[in-house]
C-alpha cells in the first residue's frame, strides 16, 4: 500500500520535474556560462525575431521619459521610412529600472540590439563582452564620425576599442540664480576658484539667507577637485586610485566640514532632505548656487518660479590649479549588443540618429545634449527652445577648454561613489573628523578597488 | 489493472490521494518557476556573480564576510528590526480596533471602511512617495499642523538620524487597511450567537471582546501577524523610494542594501547569501509563532 | 433589548456617539489627506505643486494635466495602459483566488503523508525576496519563449499564490469539521465537499483574496518591467513610472492625475465588493 503512494508521490514529481527540466535545461549551461552556448540561444531566439514576416527587427532600449521617448519613436520612424524592411521595436523605462532589466537581459543573452548605454557602466559591459566593438564600423565607414571631434570619440574607448557612440554631450555647470546674487551685491568670475565661491557664499548668506550646498552623494566633486590639480579619481588599470595621497580627499572633507561651521552652507539635515527631494533646493530658493550637470538645467529651471533670472557659471577650480578640471561628459551613449544578429543594421541606425539632420531637426532636437556631429548641433540650434540653446551654448564655451575626460570607471567604481557619501554624511554630521576622513577613504577606497580589478 | 485502480481508490488512503490531488496546482507551479530559483539562488550565495559574468564558486565567503566584515549588514538589520517592530503591532492593533469599529452594517461605515481603506491602495507608489517627503519636510504640513498646535514647526523629520525611520514607520501603520479588511473577514464569522448567548448571560461589552471576539478571532490574527511580520522584514520600496536609506543609513532596510550589493555593486552573490540569511531568519521567527499557535490559537476543526 | 434603555440614558449615548462621530470623520480626514493632496495637485500647475505645498486648493484649476497625462507617450495613451492593467489583474486574480482556494483545502482538510514538507514550501515561498530568485526566473520564462509576453504575469498565478493559501487555510480552520463527516457520510467525495460546503462558507475569505490580489497584481512593477518589452504592453504602473525620470523634466501635475485615475478601480473594486466580505455567512444554523 505504501509503495502505491510512493509511487504516486514520485509520478508527481517526475511530472514536475520533466516540466521543469524542458524549461530549465540549459539555465545551468548558462550559468557554468559559457558564453558561446548564451549567445547561441539568443541567436536562435534573434532568427525567430528577425525573420517577421521578411522584415529584419531591430530591438532598442533607453531609459528616459515622454520627451525623449516621443522624439527618439519618432526618428526610428522616420528611418523605417527610408528603410522599408526594417522594423524597430523599442523598449523603454525608467532609470533605475533599466539597469536591472539590462543586467537580466544580460544575463540570459537576451540583450536588445541598440541599448543606451552610460558611462559609468560602459566598461562593465565591454570588459564583459556585452557589447562589442564599433571600430570595425567606423573603419568601415558605416558610422561617420567625419564631423565629430577626435576628444568626443575617445570618451567612448574602453581599451583599444571603442564601445559607444556618443549620442550627446554635456558639462557639469553652476548654475546660479543671479537675483539673489545682485541682491547681495556679488560677483562671480566665469570660473570662480572654489575659495572665491566659498567667499560669495559668506556674503550672499549674510545678506540675503540663502546656502550654498556642495554635493556629496557620489564621487564627482572629488573627481573634479584631483583634476584640477592634475590627479584622476580612479586610475587607468582601474585597480586603485589615481591619487597618490590623501590631499585632494583631505581638501574635500574639510571644505565639506569648514563651510558647514562658517553657516553659509545648508545643514546636514536639510541636505538629506533635499536629496530626495523632487523639488529640488535651489527652485525651492534655499540655495542660491547649484552644482548641476547641463543636461538637467532645463529640468530644474522649469520646477523654479516664473521669471526667475539665472545665469551658467563654469564649474569651480583650484587656486593652485594646474590645469583645467571640466571635461565634456558624454551624457549617454549608444552600443551595439553580443546579441544582436544585425549588427551591421544596428550601427547604420546609430549612424542616422547621429548624423541626420533631419532626424535630429525634428524628432532628437539634443533632448539627449548637444549633438556630437558639428553639423548637427549647428541645425538644431534653430529649432530648441530657450533653456536648451543657452546650455548648448555654455557647452561650446567649456569645449573649448575643456580636457580629457578620466579614464572610463572601473566596476568597482559604484562602490567607491557609496563610501564617499557616506563619508561625507558622517563628517556633516560631526561623527568623524576631516583627516580620519580622508584617512579612511583613501585606506579603503584602494582595498574597494584592488579587491574589484581581482575579479 | 482497472480493478487494482478501483481497490486503491476505495482504501483507506484515498485521502492522501485526495490531498495530493489538490494541492498539485501548487506542487507543479512550485517545481515549474520556484524550486530551480530557489535553488540557484543558494547555490549563487556560494559564488562571486556579478550578472554580466559567469559565476565562480568561492565556498563559504559569502557567509564569512557578512559576519566578520561589514557592519551595514548589522546595521541596516538592526533598522530592519527595530521597523518590524514597532510598525507591526501598532498596525494591527489599529486595524483590529478600526475594525471593530465599523463591524456594523450600513452605509455609513461601509463608506468609512473605504476610506480608512484607501492609503492602502497608494500602496508604494512614486506617487506616496513624493506626498510623503512634502509632507515630511521642513516646511512640510506636519510641520505646519504642529506649529498651529504649539510644537517648534521646523523638525526636519526626514533629515535628521533619529526621525526619519519613524516617517517611514508611520507610513506602514497607515497602511493598516488591509490587515484591517481581514479582520473584517475574520469577525464577520464569528457566529452572532455567541454573542447573543452572552448578552443573555449578562457579560458587558469589554468581557465579550476578551472572551468571544479575541479567541475566536486568533486564527485571523496569527494570520496577519505571520503575513505583516514577513512583510516587514522584506520591505523594500518604502526605504528606497522615500529616503533611500535616509540620513546615516537610519532607514535603510536590509533588503534596500541588499539591493544595492546586488545590482549597483554587481556582487549578486553575495547579494544571495544575504538573502538566505534573512530567510533564516524570517523562518525561525515564523517556526516560533507557528509553535507557540498551538496554545493561543483556536482552532474550531484540529481535533484534540 | 435596546428598546429596554431608559431614555436619559438615551440621551447620553446619543452625545458620545456624536462625539465619536465626530472623531471618526477627522481621522478618516488625516487617512485620506495625502490622498487628498495628491489629487488637489493633479489641477495644480508644476511649479506650484512644490512651491505652494502648504495650500491644498489649487490656484487654477488645470484640467488639462488630465488631458495631457492621459496622451501618455510615444503614441501611447492610458486607454491602452490602463487596458493593459486590467486584463493582467482580472485574469490573474481569477486564477489566483481559485486555484488557492482548490489547494487550500488540500492543506486544511486532508492528512496525508508530506504535507508538512510542502506547506514549508509554500512558506518559503512566500518568504523569499523577489530579486533574489528575479534572474533564475527570468532564465527560465526566456527558455519557455514567454519574456515579451503576458505569461509570466499571468500563468503563475493559476498555481496559487502562496498568501492566499495560507490566509483561506486559517479561514477553513473556522469551519467545523462535523459538516465535512456529515456530507462524507451522505457519500460525498472531497471534491464536492470543497465545492458546495467549504466554499460557499469561505466567500468573505475569497473576497478578501480577491481584492489584494486585483490590487497587487494592479501594482506590480518589478514583473512588468522584466517581462515586458514593448510599450504598449505597459500597465499604469510602468506608464507611472516613466513620468517621473530623474533625469528629464518631469510633468509632474498630469503625474498625479494618471496616479489619481490609477486609483479609482481599486478603490471602486473594493467599494463594490466588500458586500460580499460584509455579509459573510454564518456557521451558526448548520451546526444545529
Amino acid at each position: 500500500m505504501m509503495k502505491k503512494i510512493w509511487k504516486r508521490f514520485i509520478a508527481f514529481t517526475l511530472v514536475g520535474l520533466a516540466i521543469v527540466g524542458i524549461a530549465g535545461c540549459g539555465s545551468k549551461d548558462t550559468d557554468n556560462g559559457e558564453k558561446t552556448t548564451a549567445a547561441e540561444v539568443a541567436a536562435a531566439g534573434e532568427t525567430t525575431d528577425k525573420t517577421k514576416g521578411g522584415e529584419t527587427v531591430i530591438r532598442v532600449c533607453w531609459w528616459g521619459n515622454q520627451t525623449r521617448n516621443d522624439g527618439t519613436v519618432k526618428a526610428l520612424e522616420m528611418y523605417e521610412t527610408e528603410h522599408p524592411g526594417i522594423k524597430f521595436e523599442v523598449e523603454f523605462s525608467d532609470f533605475n529600472g533599466y539597469w536591472d532589466k539590462l543586467a537580466t537581459q544580460a544575463a540570459s543573452g537576451n540583450l536588445p540590439d541598440i541599448i543606451q548605454m552610460d558611462y559609468r557602466y560602459i566598461k562593465q559591459y565591454a570588459d564583459k563582452g556585452q557589447i562589442v566593438g564599433l571600430n570595425q564600423y567606423i573603419n568601415s565607414g558605416v558610422i561617420e564620425t567625419a564631423d565629430v571631434a577626435d576628444s568626443i570619440m575617445e570618451t567612448g574607448v574602453v581599451g583599444s576599442d571603442i564601445y559607444g557612440i556618443v549620442s550627446g554631450t554635456q558639462a557639469m555647470a553652476l548654475l546660479v540664480n543671479t537675483d539673489v546674487m545682485a541682491e547681495a551685491g556679488v560677483t562671480l568670475p566665469k570660473q570662480p576658484t572654489w575659495d572665491e565661491l566659498f567667499e560669495a557664499g559668506k556674503t550672499v548668506h549674510e545678506k540675503t539667507g540663502q546656502f550654498l550646498n556642495i554635493p556629496s552623494g557620489d564621487e564627482l566633486n572629488m573627481l573634479y577637485m584631483a583634476r584640477a590639480v592634475g590627479q584622476t579619481m580612479f586610475n587607468e588599470a582601474g585597480d586603485g586610485l589615481g591619487m597618490p595621497d590623501e590631499t585632494v580627499a583631505l581638501r574635500y572633507f574639510t571644505r565639506l566640514k569648514e563651510t558647514l561651521d562658517g553657516g553659509y552652507h545648508l545643514s546636514p539635515e536639510e541636505v538629506a532632505e533635499g536629496s530626495n527631494s523632487q523639488l529640488s533646493n535651489f527652485a525651492a530658493g534655499k540655495e542660491w548656487c547649484n552644482f548641476i550637470n547641463s543636461n538637467q538645467i532645463t529640468n530644474t529651471i522649469s520646477q523654479c518660479p516664473d521669471g526667475l533670472e539665472y545665469e551658467i557659471y563654469m564649474y569651480p577650480t583650484e587656486a593652485d590649479a594646474i590645469q583645467q578640471p571640466l571635461f565634456l561628459k558624454p551624457s549617454m551613449f549608444w552600443s551595439i549588443s553580443k546579441d544582436s544578429g544585425n549588427s551591421e543594421i544596428a550601427a547604420d541606425v546609430i549612424n542616422y540618429l547621429t548624423n541626420s539632420v533631419e532626424a535630429n531637426k525634428e524628432a532628437l532636437k539634443g533632448e539627449r545634449g548637444v549633438p556630437i556631429s558639428s553639423v548637427v548641433s549647428k541645425a538644431i540650434a534653430e529649432v530648441v527652445d530657450e533653456s536648451t540653446a543657452r546650455i548648448n551654448s555654455y557647452v561650446s564655451e567649456v569645449a573649448k577648454i575643456a580636457n580629457k575626460i578620466d579614464p572610463p570607471y572601473p566596476a568597482a567604481a559604484a562602490e567607491v561613489a557609496k563610501l564617499i557619501s557616506d563619508l561625507s554624511d558622517m563628517v556633516r554630521y560631526g561623527e568623524i573628523t576631516p583627516e580620519d576622513a580622508a584617512n579612511d577613504f583613501y585606506e579603503q577606497a584602494t582595498e574597494i578597488l584592488q579587491k574589484g580589478a581581482a575579479k | 489493472m482497472f480493478k487494482r485502480i478501483k481497490r486503491f481508490y476505495a482504501a483507506a488512503n484515498k485521502e492522501t490521494v485526495a490531498g495530493y490531488l489538490f494541492i498539485a496546482p501548487f506542487i507543479i507551479g512550485f517545481l515549474a518557476f520556484s524550486a530551480i530559483p530557489i535553488l540557484i539562488s543558494l547555490y549563487l550565495s556560494f559564488t562571486e556573480y556579478d550578472i554580466l559574468g559567469t559565476p565562480k564558486f568561492i565556498g563559504i565567503e559569502n557567509y564569512v564576510r557578512m559576519f566578520t566584515n561589514d557592519p551595514k549588514v548589522w546595521k541596516t538589520f538592526g533598522v530592519t528590526f527595530f521597523y518590524a517592530a514597532i510598525s507591526v503591532p501598532l498596525k494591527l492593533i489599529m486595524a483590529l480596533a478600526v475594525a471593530m469599529l465599523f463591524l456594523k452594517n450600513n452605509r455609513f461605515t461601509g463608506f468609512m471602511r473605504g476610506v480608512y481603506y484607501l492609503p492602502s491602495i497608494m500602496g508604494g507608489s512614486i506617487a506616496v512617495a513624493v506626498l510623503w517627503r512634502r509632507l515630511f519636510a521642513s516646511d512640510g504640513v506636519i510641520n505646519g499642523i504642529l506649529a498651529l498646535i504649539g510644537f517648534p514647526g521646523n523638525i526636519s523629520w526626514l533629515g535628521r538620524k533619529d526621525t526619519a525611520i519613524w516617517t517611514l514607520i508611520i507610513l506602514s501603520v497607515w497602511q493598516f487597511g488591509s490587515s484591517m479588511l481581514i479582520f473584517l473577514a475574520g469577525l464577520k464569522q464569528i457566529p452572532a450567537s455567541l454573542y447573543e448567548a452572552a448578552t443573555v448571560d449578562g457579560g458587558s461589552k469589554p468581557r465579550q471582546f476578551f472572551s468571544i471576539t479575541l479567541p475566536m478571532l486568533t486564527p485571523v490574527l496569527f494570520f496577519n501577524l505571520v503575513q505583516q511580520m514577513i512583510n516587514a522584514f522584506m520591505a523594500f520600496t518604502q526605504s528606497f523610494v522615500i529616503t533611500n536609506g535616509g540620513p546615516r543609513d537610519s532607514t535603510r532596510f536590509y533588503s534596500v542594501y541588499q539591493y544595492q550589493r546586488a545590482f549597483e555593486f554587481h556582487e549578486m552573490g553575495y547579494a544571495s547569501a544575504m538573502a538566505w540569511f534573512m530567510l533564516l531568519v524570517i523562518g525561525i521567527l515564523t517556526a516560533l509563532i507557528f509553535k507557540s499557535s498551538t496554545r493561543w490559537v483556536y482552532n474550531e476543526s484540529k481535533d484534540g | 433589548m435596546k428598546n429596554d434603555v431608559s431614555y436619559k440614558a438615551g440621551s447620553k449615548i446619543r452625545a458620545s456617539q456624536v462625539i465619536s462621530i465626530i472623531l471618526i470623520i477627522l481621522g478618516g480626514f488625516t487617512m485620506t489627506y495625502p490622498l487628498l493632496w495628491m489629487v488637489m495637485s493633479s489641477f495644480k500647475a508644476n511649479n506650484e505643486i512644490f512651491n505652494n505645498a502648504g495650500s491644498l486648493i489649487p490656484k487654477v484649476f488645470h484640467f488639462e494635466n488630465y488631458i495631457n497625462g492621459w496622451k501618455g507617450f510615444a503614441k501611447i495613451s492610458f486607454t491602452t495602459f490602463f487596458t493593459n492593467s486590467f486584463f493582467i489583474s482580472i485574469v490573474g486574480t481569477i486564477g489566483a483566488v481559485f486555484s488557492s482556494a482548490f489547494i487550500a483545502f488540500g492543506f486544511a482538510r486532508l492528512k496525508f503523508k508530506g504535507r508538512n514538507f510542502w506547506f514549508i514550501c509554500m512558506l518559503i515561498t512566500m518568504m523569499l525576496p523577489f530579486q533574489v530568485i528575479m534572474i533564475p526566473q527570468y532564465i527560465i520564462f526566456n527558455k519557455l519563449g514567454w519574456v515579451g509576453t503576458f505569461l509570466p504575469l499571468i500563468v503563475p498565478s493559476f498555481f496559487g499564490g502562496s498568501f492566499f493559501i495560507f490566509l483561506i487555510i486559517q479561514f477553513i480552520y473556522g469551519i467545523p469539521k462535523d459538516l465535512d463527516e456529515a456530507a462524507k457520510i451522505d457519500g460525498c467525495s472531497y471534491l464536492d465537499i470543497f465545492t458546495r460546503i467549504i466554499l460557499p462558507l469561505i466567500i468573505p475569505a475569497l473576497v478578501t483574496c480577491a481584492i489584494f490580489s486585483f490590487m497587487w497584481k494592479w501594482d506590480d512593477f518589478m514583473g512588468s518591467l522584466l517581462y515586458l518589452n514593448k510599450p504598449s504592453m505597459y500597465p499604469v504602473t510602468m506608464a507611472l513610472k516613466m513620468f517621473s525620470d530623474p533625469t528629464s523634466i518631469t510633468d509632474w501635475g498630469a503625474m498625479f492625475a494618471m496616479a489619481t485615475c490609477s486609483i479609482i478601480p481599486i478603490f471602486l473594486i473594493f467599494v463594490f465588493f466588500q458586500r460580499y466580505l460584509v455579509n459573510g455567512i454564518s456557521t451558526e444554523g448548520l451546526k444545529g
